[in-house]
């Protein structure tokens, strides 16, 4: 199993935050193009599964998969999305996505008052806490074959 | 939940360029709500597309997101009464009061879709370009809390979307039998022309038919 990275973004679009472990494609164009194609499908799938969905949602979009890997989405009540892409033997996340933001955002960044809001995270604690946290997930390391 | 809520919601034909050529509504669990209501409304109703909804304020199995269906029991067209007159004025003057609102999640317009249909024609492209890791296909699943949606595209560039419950099983299977049916019923018929809508009854009896024995199987497989 395998992580292959991450995005944080805050309730207007703006990529706070982008980790890579473990890709071996690159989408072909800049990282910031990327960060708005990727922000625009995730705007686009929360308002297409609200339209689609027979009954009333609560926790609306969990995640896609592809014939190659998994996108798992948690959005807080403040807007803010934490997006994780893995392999396809990989869960329910969202307990561990849920963990990135309180133990290691909020910790972080929300409680660090010369970390700005609204723009990219330039904390180094922040970028050493997430790597380690996510290095220590169960799922991280990929397997051999 | 206690509830046995399993089955399949529809099925949607997209072809190579984002249309929609086919689309079935099997099962659509309703939940609409009828309630009397005095002067002032405790809800805040806004025009959304052609249709009024609640902004804010949930009560009584009435949420966010739902459009007024109907007031002292005669259906809304849009948003304007049965008598043509616009919901949101009649429901300002307080000589209406008491009055008897139905509200329920809005009912998707052809339009609309067709919409879907292209949008999610583009997301599945988006979600292949995205990918960190090569040679991946677009999205084969989409699961939320309340739906799972299954896609499977054909080599000739054809999607078939299924919306099921998301403890339906099964679904793969499925999605390859409805592709058998289309290729006997839609494309050996001498009057379908490639890409446009199906309009075929025998593709419709069978696949009728392939839901009811796929929602047989249950939530959790085969029972065999």
């Amino acid at each position: 199993m395998t992580v292959h990275n991450l995005y944080i973004f805050d309730r207007n679009g703006a990529c706070l935050h982008y980790s890579e472990w473990n890709r071996k494609k690159q989408a072909g164009i800049s990282k910031e193009e990327e960060y708005k194609l990727m922000y625009g499908m995730l705007f686009s799938i929360r308002s297409f599964i609200s339209k689609m969905s027979p009954v009333d949602m609560k926790d609306g979009f969990l995640s896609f998969q592809t014939s190659k890997y998994k996108l798992h989405y948690y959005e807080t009540p403040t807007g803010l999305k934490v997006v994780m892409n893995t392999d396809l033997g990989v869960g329910n996340i969202r307990d561990v996505l849920h963990q990135i933001y309180s133990y290691i955002y909020v910790e972080y960044v929300v409680k660090n008052p010369l970390c700005s809001m609204n723009e990219t995270i330039q904390s180094e604690l922040f970028r050493n806490k997430l790597d380690s946290f996510v290095r220590g997930l169960p799922f991280f390391s990929a397997r051999a074959g | 939940g206690p509830r046995l809520a399993m089955g399949i919601f529809s099925v949607f034909v997209v072809n190579k360029a984002g249309g929609l050529v086919y689309q079935l509504e099997h099962y659509a669990p309703r939940a609409e709500t009828e309630k009397t209501f005095s002067f002032p409304l405790e809800l805040v109703l806004r025009p959304h597309d052609e249709r009024l909804l609640v902004a804010f304020g949930q009560r009584d199995g009435i949420r966010v997101g739902h459009a007024v269906l109907a007031i002292n029991g005669a259906e809304v067209s849009g948003r304007f009464t049965a008598d043509g007159k616009d919901v949101l004025e009649y429901l300002a003057n307080p000589a209406h009061y008491p009055v008897s609102i139905r509200f329920g999640r809005p009912r998707l317009s052809s339009n609309e879709k067709l919409m879907l249909a292209s949008m999610f024609h583009s997301l599945f492209a988006i979600g292949s370009q995205l990918s960190p890791e090569p040679g991946s296909s677009g999205i084969e699943m989409l699961e939320t809390d309340t739906f799972k949606l299954h896609c499977f595209q054909t080599l000739t560039g054809i999607k078939f979307v299924v919306l099921a419950d998301p403890r339906q099983s099964g679904i793969d299977a499925l999605l390859r039998k409805i592709y058998e049916i289309y290729s006997d019923f839609a494309l050996k018929n001498p009057f379908y022309s490639l890409e446009m809508p199906i309009r075929c009854e025998l593709f419709d009896q069978n696949l009728k038919l392939a839901l009811e024995v796929a929602e047989k199987a249950g939530p959790f497989g085969p029972g065999l």
